[in-house]
C-alpha cells in the first residue's frame, strides 16, 4: 500500500497543474462546467470556441438543472410494464429495469388504463393517463418521482400530452398540459392553472403535437385536413413560423441542439436511393425574431420500420423503430447534420432488453401514442410541495371565463 | 443504484490488482460503489482478482478509501450513531483537498471506474478551483488556447456584458 498522506501535505488548494486539465476527457470538463454558477459560465464563454459551444448549447442548459443526475432514457409501453419499465444507463450501455410500481399502484388505484404521456425534468417524472371508459371523460394524473400524486380532473378535453419543465433557480416547476384545442399550464409557483389565450390564426385547428424550443417557445402541430405546423410564443401563443407538412401523418416531433426535427411515416420507401425522404423546412415562413435553426424533417417508413418515437439522449438523437422482419423495437442514432437513411442503420444503444415483451404482433401498438419515453432524471429525492392543491385549484379554474369561452368554442 | 440492490454480501472479499500490480482486498459492498467492478463482478464472480490496468496503486488506495467509507456510511450499526450527512459533507471535503495532480488522477480513475459520487466530488472540487476568475485566467490556468479573433471576443463580451461587471 502506497502512503497518500504525501500527497495531502502538499495540497494547493487553489492552483492548478496547467497541463492536467487538458489531458482530462470532453465529457469530463463538461461535466466540471455544469457546475458553475451560470454568471461563471457566461463568462466562461469567451475562454476559447469548445467551452463557448458548450456553454450555449441546449443540452448544456437543460442539464445545468441536475448535473449530476445525466439523462436516463426511461421507456413507459403500457401500465402494466411499469414494474419494470426499462430505463437506459446513462452511459448508453445498458438497460435497466426500474421498479415503478408506486406510478403503477397510484395509477390502478384511479382506475387508469392509459399512459398517453410522460416528462421528467429536474427530478421530477409526470404522467399524464386516461382512465377507463366507462364515462367519456379522460382524465389524467399527474405524479412526483415517489408516492404522492395528484389528481385533476379534465372535463370534456382530450389530453394529448404533458410537459414538466423545472426551473432550479427558483426551485419552482411548471407543467404544460395539451388539449386538442388549448394548452393549460400548472405553475407551482402561483399554484395555479392558467388557460393559455389561443392566437385567432390558430383557433380552429386541433393541436395534435408539441415540444419545447429553448425556454421561452412552444412548438404546436395543428391539423386540419392539412398537417400545419406552428411555432408559437408559449406566453402569447403568437405564432412565430408556420408551415405544412404534405400530407403525411405527424409522429413526433424533437427539438435538439436548437434545431427542430420530426420522424414522421408517409408515402415513400427508404429503400429507393433516388427518393428524396427529407423534407426540407426551408420554405417555411420564419419569423426573423425566431431563434430556433431549422433542421428537417425525417421521413421514414418503409416495409421493414416504422418510427415510433424520436428522443435527445445524451447529446444523441435517437430513433426508436419498429421492425417488421423480426417484430423487435429499437433505438438507432441519427447523426449530426441532415440525415440519410444509409448512415442511420447502426445501432449505438443495445437493444431493448427481455424485461418486458417489446416485440408485439402488430405494429399499430407502436405507435407514439403507446410507447411514451422521456429524459428521466433518476433522482427520488426530488420534493415538490403543495401537490393536493392542484386539484382544487382546476376545480377553480373550470368557472372561470377563460375555460367557459374555451369550452363553447 | 435502488434497483440493483444485493442484500447479505458483505462477507465476501473481492481482489484488485492496480497498473503496477499491486494487490488490494475489500469486501465487496466497498467495490460495488463502482459500476465497473458491479458489472465485472457480477460478470466473472468474486474468485479471480480484477486487474484495473489504468489505476496505479496511490490512486486506487485513495478510491478505495472513499468507497470504503461511503459503503460504511450506508451500513447500520445498533451500537453506533448512524453517521450524518454533515460529517459525511466534512470527510468528503477533506478528503479532496489534496494535490491537483492527484485530484487529475482520481477524476480518470473515478471516471473510469464509475463512481458517480466521487466523480461528482471531484468535479465540483475542481469547478470550485476555477470559480471567480476571469477568462483570461481561466486560459492560463487551465493553458488553453485563445482561439478567438479580436472582432469574435467583443462580440461575446458585448452578448454576455453583464457577466463581466
Amino acid at each position: 500500500m502506497v502512503d497518500v498522506d504525501g500527497f495531502v501535505s502538499v495540497a494547493s488548494s487553489s492552483s492548478m497543474q496547467p497541463e492536467l486539465w487538458c489531458q482530462l476527457p470532453a465529457e469530463i470538463q463538461y461535466q466540471v462546467l455544469l457546475r458553475l454558477p451560470v454568471v461563471e459560465l457566461l463568462r466562461f464563454a469567451s475562454v476559447c470556441k469548445q467551452w463557448r459551444k458548450w456553454t450555449t448549447s441546449a443540452d448544456f442548459r437543460r442539464r445545468c438543472l441536475n448535473p449530476r443526475a445525466g439523462p436516463y432514457l426511461l421507456a413507459i409501453r403500457s401500465l402494466y410494464d411499469l414494474r419494470f419499465a426499462p430505463v437506459l444507463s446513462s452511459d448508453g450501455s445498458n438497460w435497466h429495469g426500474l421498479d415503478l410500481t408506486f406510478l403503477y399502484n397510484a395509477l390502478i388505484k384511479k382506475n387508469c388504463v392509459q399512459i398517453l404521456s410522460a416528462s421528467s425534468d429536474g427530478g421530477l417524472l409526470c404522467v399524464g393517463a386516461v382512465r377507463a371508459h366507462q364515462d367519456p371523460l379522460e382524465k389524467y394524473v399527474i405524479l412526483r418521482n415517489e408516492t404522492n400524486e395528484v389528481v385533476g380532473n379534465l372535463l370534456y378535453l382530450s389530453l394529448q400530452q404533458i410537459f414538466i419543465r423545472a426551473d432550479k433557480s427558483s426551485s419552482s416547476y411548471k407543467i404544460y398540459v395539451v388539449f386538442n384545442r388549448c394548452v393549460v399550464v400548472y405553475n407551482s409557483m402561483l399554484d395555479a392553472f392558467q388557460v393559455l389565450p389561443v392566437h385567432r390564426h390558430i383557433a380552429d385547428v386541433d393541436i395534435v403535437w408539441t415540444a419545447f424550443v429553448r425556454d421561452t417557445y412552444c412548438l404546436y402541430c395543428k391539423s386540419g385536413y392539412d398537417i400545419l405546423v406552428h411555432i408559437c410564443d408559449i406566453e402569447s401563443m403568437v405564432p412565430k413560423l408556420t408551415g405544412f407538412s404534405m400530407d403525411y401523418h405527424l409522429y413526433k416531433f424533437l427539438v435538439y441542439d436548437d434545431r427542430l426535427f420530426c420522424a414522421t411515416v408517409g408515402a415513400g420507401d427508404c429503400r429507393d436511393a433516388d427518393e428524396d425522404q427529407y423534407f426540407p423546412l426551408e420554405e417555411w415562413e420564419l419569423s426573423s425574431e425566431f431563434p430556433i435553426e431549422l433542421g428537417c424533417i425525417v421521413i421514414y417508413e418503409t416495409e421493414g420500420w416504422q418510427v415510433f418515437d424520436l428522443v435527445e439522449h445524451k447529446g444523441y438523437i435517437l430513433m426508436g423503430v419498429y421492425t417488421n422482419s423480426d417484430k423487435q423495437c429499437r433505438w438507432l442514432e441519427v447523426p449530426a447534420g441532415i440525415p440519410r437513411v444509409e448512415s442511420v442503420g447502426k445501432c449505438r444503444f443495445p437493444a431493448l432488453p427481455d424485461l418486458v415483451t417489446w416485440n408485439a404482433t402488430a405494429v399499430e401498438s407502436f405507435t407514439s401514442w403507446k410507447v411514451v419515453i422521456c429524459n428521466f432524471h433518476f433522482d427520488l429525492m426530488a420534493e415538490v410541495q403543495h401537490l393536493r392543491i392542484i386539484l382544487t385549484a382546476w376545480k377553480q379554474q373550470q368557472h372561470s371565463e377563460d375555460f367557459q369561452s374555451l369550452k363553447a368554442g | 443504484m435502488h434497483f440493483q440492490g444485493s442484500p447479505n454480501m458483505a462477507e465476501k472479499r473481492v481482489k484488485l490488482i492496480s497498473s503496477d500490480n499491486d494487490e488490494f482486498e475489500v469486501d465487496e459492498a466497498v467495490a460495488f460503489e463502482s459500476e465497473t467492478l458491479r458489472n465485472m463482478i457480477q460478470d466473472t464472480g468474486t474468485n479471480v482478482p480484477i486487474s484495473i490496468p489504468n489505476v496505479s496503486s496511490d490512486i486506487l488506495a485513495k478510491v478505495l478509501e472513499y468507497c470504503s467509507y461511503h459503503a460504511e456510511t450506508m451500513e447500520t450499526h445498533d451500537d453506533k450513531p448512524p453517521i450524518t450527512d454533515a460529517q459525511i459533507r466534512e470527510w468528503d471535503a477533506d478528503f479532496v483537498d489534496v494535490h491537483p495532480a492527484t485530484l487529475y488522477s482520481l477524476i480518470l480513475a473515478a471516471n473510469y471506474l464509475n463512481i458517480k459520487n466521487l466523480l461528482d466530488l471531484i468535479c465540483q472540487a475542481v469547478a470550485n478551483n476555477i470559480r471567480g476568475k476571469t477568462a483570461v485566467e481561466i486560459r492560463k490556468i487551465l493553458h488553453i488556447q485563445d482561439d478567438f479573433t479580436y472582432e469574435e471576443e467583443m462580440e461575446i463580451r458585448r452578448e454576455t456584458k453583464w457577466a463581466f461587471d
